[in-house]
């Protein structure tokens, strides 16, 4: 008989080979299908259509039971008549309400469908009929006639067992062994596919950030946005919240759009709009939303007024919007005198412009530097202002470390920095107590400085009169007074080739008298924002929920500003300036270098010398 | 910087020397200065910049999120799987919608294959007959398109694996090596007399073999397990039973590695020799099918093409043109390969009936 009249003479034996050899060939994988389609190579594309027919399936997710599909066989979803001739006939797509068998312990069929869902979607904001009607940005996503449950599900995985289940997570394949003791032939049952499926289904399905990634399909898509009246990018403006950023940078149990957007305990395929009483966003029923168990416990349930959606950008005419653009301003003009006088300064040293005071300055200078009581009284500061120096440094970097991947989550580098440091929680916790640290030091300083201050008020000027609170707190050695407001005039002038001669400052410049006032400023208005933010169970029932908001905007735009005042111009001033590099030994031995406190601190060498009695050539210009 | 150079630099009245390194001192010094500006500037510019952005600007959701693949389209062919962005960022990120399957591993970017890297082949290039395209496209993951399409008149052919991490001649891959290593080493008694070298190997074997199939985790975890045993007990012996097992469902065209003609220096045969301009000047002005001098330009571009390509046939039977042994293909694998099963499969297929597919099991229908 021809082998072509009778195919099966060579097929049927054929076939019991393949499936004889056939090793992954897998327990549920019934009809043998990845004998083929084990293969990620099976597939082909279609250049009028731009689009890749992949015909893979992965073959350990059936192998190794990966989700809660792995016990279905093939046709249980796709239509057998189509596809048990190969080449397959056209396939109709997979209609996710069909009835599927699942096989029981005893391998024996159980019915099953999904039609249950489809109820829950008719009474949802997702109606069929809504998510039949898309148009996204380039076209459209799905097939004619497929399953709208594509949107947002692909094949089920198990999390595993993880965080709802440590010990099992712990023991790993050892925790089936110890159930199979009395399982596996008594009470036979699956325990492996049994514990996976439990433990895996009393977590959400998926992780923050993979569900943001599935709602960002629609809610993210500019097409989708302009179509629907009233809709705003809201996955965009969601990752930008505390709980987005935390998402970005690996925080898996921080709360996403299912936690919000659906009641405690109700199926996530019953979301509703706010617009409805009973929706989770409600007006009336956003705050215990928040404040439930599992996120706000004990919060005020005005601590829904925080915007969890806010985008500055369009929320031109509120509070919100006018406080950022305050602080930008604030920014410009706290920034820009300083960056100003750095840059002309070293435009100065670029064109080797030196004021005519210069050479007996330095010769002045440096004669004291060679006296051993003149190297000690030009120190301009003590061990204990150093030390407080570099505790500010190590907090200060401390701070941004944790703070700042917070801003930038988005960037491979946050991720790469909160993972070294241990994760979203420990840098919250380092981040917090370096706040509360900082936040106390400065206060120990400030008590130290009161001090001062109230046993110099008790005393008497050289006229006898007493000195008083005014007068001691502008004798600090920190405190700009009129003629350091009459020095900045003289040396942007001098700078700005108006004026021949530098203005010689005192042992400390006005740009480091304001650098003191920045950090104290800034730890200020940093510890108390920060503290609100931390605080948010009490705050909220003191001050409602939009202070969140308001301490979020003022905490990040304030400590930009210090970043990169310390990080453009402290950094240059005390390493990468010509009159100082590779650093300033002013933090280390408080010392400063002869040029540089012949350039700025001519005022102060003067009073050295006159401490000596020595002549103030060129001291000062005045 | 010493006082003395600083104050150079600062200064035209302050040197006392003049001399051939004090003005050196002085250069570098205003040049370093000027520099400094620049990046002082620039860095406030930047930051001044997002500040102000950031605030009239109306946010996009970050790129870990917006750009998972939404189709599976002609980019996504030319990438490997962590270049889709979106994928990377989370564990077990979701699949373009259309696709309803988990894609856990990815067919490899081939860069060094010119056929497709050129611009002219789609690294799916067989598209047209529905019967066989499919399982055609499935031989480019392991496969130059030259084995098949490229004139060699040698029997067996003359080939070599090549890396598709450079494009050079390598040796087989590792999944086949550690599946002969093995092989070699089942019985109890090579077990026995394994060290830490031998157990080294193998671990290390395993780990390229995984990065080779698209960072395959169940071999990954294995090779991590066999290097935590002890040479020679028990539990290593358990362990390489597994990763037998591991290496055997492991094989699946994706090694890290693919087959290509050998050329007169050993090394692969990747492209149509000397074709650079020729190809640049077809793809500036393509022709159409049927243009008159279609066929001339892409023999042309094509000096080596075989006029009739392999067919299944010429290497999936018992006197194929295949030497799998000797590209280091274990005696199991190559026995499959060779059988009947596939060939007498495929040739069917080919001949354009459908046949039913047999299965061990009745589904039952709903």
């Amino acid at each position: 008989m021809p082998l072509r009249s009778n195919p099966w003479l060579i097929i049927g034996p054929a076939w019991l080979v393949i499936l004889a050899l056939c090793a992954p060939a897998q327990a549920q994988d019934r009809e043998n299908c990845l004998f083929c389609h084990q293969f990620q190579g099976l597939s082909r594309f279609d250049p009028e259509t731009d689009r890749v027919h992949l015909f893979y399936v992965d073959p350990s997710y059936t192998g190794h039971l990966k989700g809660a599909h792995a016990r279905l066989a093939c046709t249980d979803c796709h239509n057998a008549d189509e596809v048990k001739t190969v080449p397959h006939q056209p396939t109709t797509p997979v209609d996710c309400a069909r009835q599927c068998h699942i096989r029981g312990a005893d391998n024996a069929p159980i019915r099953f469908s999904h039609d249950n869902i489809v109820d829950m979607l008719s009474a949802s904001v997702h109606t069929p009929d809504a998510l039949g009607d898309l148009q996204f940005t380039g076209g459209v996503l799905l097939q004619t006639g497929q399953s709208k449950c594509l949107y947002c599900h692909d094949e089920p995985v198990y999390n595993g067992a993880g965080p709802v289940a440590a010990k099992i997570s712990q023991l790993g394949e050892r925790a089936f062994d110890r159930c199979d003791v009395c399982h596996k032939t008594q009470l036979p049952i699956d325990t492996r596919f049994f514990v996976s499926h439990v433990a895996s289904r009393l977590a959400p399905a998926r992780t923050t950030l993979a569900m943001a990634q599935t709602c960002a399909m629609c809610h993210s898509d500019p097409a989708i946005v302009a179509a629907h009246d009233g809709m705003q990018d809201a996955v965009a403006s969601y990752m930008r919240s505390f709980h987005g950023k935390a998402a970005l940078l690996g925080d898996t149990d921080t709360a996403g759009c299912v936690d919000c957007h659906v009641r405690s305990g109700a199926n996530a395929h019953l979301m509703l709009g706010p617009a409805r009483d009973e929706s989770a966003v409600a007006p009336d029923h956003l705050g215990d939303t928040c404040s439930n168990i599992r996120c706000h416990p004990g919060a005020d349930p005005a601590i829904a007024a925080t915007a969890v959606h806010l985008d500055l950008a369009i929320s031109g005419g509120t509070l919100e919007f006018a406080i950022a653009v305050a602080f930008i301003i604030l920014t410009i003009l706290a920034f820009g005198p300083t960056f100003l006088i750095t840059v002309l300064e070293l435009l100065h040293m670029a064109l080797g412009r030196a004021d005519n005071h210069h050479g007996p300055r330095y010769r002045m200078t440096e004669r004291l530097m060679d006296d051993r009581r003149g190297r000690r009284l030009l120190i301009r500061m003590t061990p204990a202002q150093r030390m407080q120096h570099w505790l500010l440094v190590l907090l200060f970097v401390m701070l941004v470390l944790t703070g700042f991947p917070l801003k930038f989550p988005e960037h491979a580098w946050s991720g790469a920095v909160v993972s070294a440091i241990g994760g979203t929680g420990i840098t919250r916790i380092v981040h917090r107590w370096s706040g509360v640290a900082l936040v106390v030091g400065f206060g120990l300083h400030m008590l130290n400085v009161l001090g001062r201050v109230a046993r110099r008020a008790r005393q008497r000027k050289p006229d006898g009169s007493i000195v008083g609170f005014g007068g001691a707190v502008m004798e600090l050695p920190m405190m700009p007074n009129f003629a350091d407001l009459r020095k900045s005039g003289e040396l942007l002038s001098y700078l700005l080739l108006r004026r021949k001669e530098r203005p010689a400052f005192g042992r400390f410049t006005i740009a480091e008298k304001m650098d003191y006032i920045g950090v104290a400023w800034g730890t200020t208005l940093l510890g108390l924002t920060g503290f609100i933010m931390w605080g948010e169970q009490i705050v909220s029932h003191w001050l409602g929920g939009r202070v969140f908001n308001i301490a979020q905007i003022i905490h990040t735009y304030e400590a930009f500003l210090a970043v990169i005042h310390v990080g453009i111009l402290h950094l240059c001033a005390v390493i990468f300036s010509p009159l100082v590099f590779p650093l300033s030994p002013a933090a280390l031995s408080g010392r400063t270098p002869t040029a540089k406190l012949a350039e700025e601190h001519g005022e102060f060498v003067a009073g050295v010398a006159e401490k000596l009695n020595l002549p103030p050539e060129g001291a000062t210009n005045a | 910087m010493p006082d003395d150079v600083v104050a150079d630099a600062m200064s035209d009245a302050a040197p006392s020397q003049h001399s051939v390194f004090r003005g050196i001192g002085r250069f570098i010094g205003r040049i370093y200065s000027l520099a400094l500006i620049v990046v002082v500037s620039y860095l406030t510019y930047l930051s001044i910049d997002y500040l102000v952005s950031a605030l009239i600007t109306p946010s996009q959701a970050p790129p870990q999120v917006r750009s998972i693949p939404r189709r599976m389209d002609a980019q996504t062919l030319h990438g490997s799987r962590r270049d889709w962005l979106g994928l990377e960022a989370v564990e077990g990120s979701r699949t373009p919608p259309s696709h309803y399957h988990r894609i856990d591993a990815w067919i490899a970017p081939d860069s060094f294959n010119n056929c497709t890297q050129s611009g002219c082949h789609s690294p799916l290039p067989h598209a047209e007959d529905k019967s066989t395209r499919a399982f055609l496209n499935m031989h480019a993951t392991s496969m130059h398109c030259g084995v098949c399409h490229m004139k060699s008149e040698d029997k067996p052919l003359d080939l070599t694996w090549y890396s598709l991490a450079d494009g050079r001649a390598s040796e087989p891959p590792s999944a086949l090596r550690a599946y002969d290593w093995l092989s070699r080493n089942g019985t109890a008694e090579a077990r026995r007399k394994c060290g830490k070298p031998e157990r080294d190997l193998i671990a290390d074997l395993l780990r390229q073999a995984a990065i080779g199939a698209d960072g395959d985790p169940t071999l990954t975890r294995v090779a991590q397990h066999l290097r935590a045993t002890r040479p020679g007990g028990e539990e290593f012996s358990r362990m390489l039973d597994i990763a037998t097992d591991a290496v055997v469902r492991s094989f699946r065209g994706a090694y890290g590695v693919k087959l290509a003609l050998r050329g007169q220096g050993g090394g692969p045969i990747l492209a149509h020799p000397g074709t650079a301009e020729s190809v640049k000047r077809y793809l500036a002005a393509p022709l159409a099918k049927g243009a008159p001098n279609r066929a001339a330009a892409l023999a042309a571009i094509h000096p080596l093409r075989r006029d009739i390509p392999r067919t299944c046939g010429d290497c999936h039977n018992g006197d194929g043109l295949v030497d799998f042994e000797r590209l280091g293909y274990p005696a199991d694998r190559v026995a499959s390969l060779r059988g009947a099963a596939i060939y007498s499969m495929i040739e069917h297929i080919s001949t354009g009936e459908p046949f039913d597919y047999p299965t061990s099991t009745d589904t039952s229908q709903p």
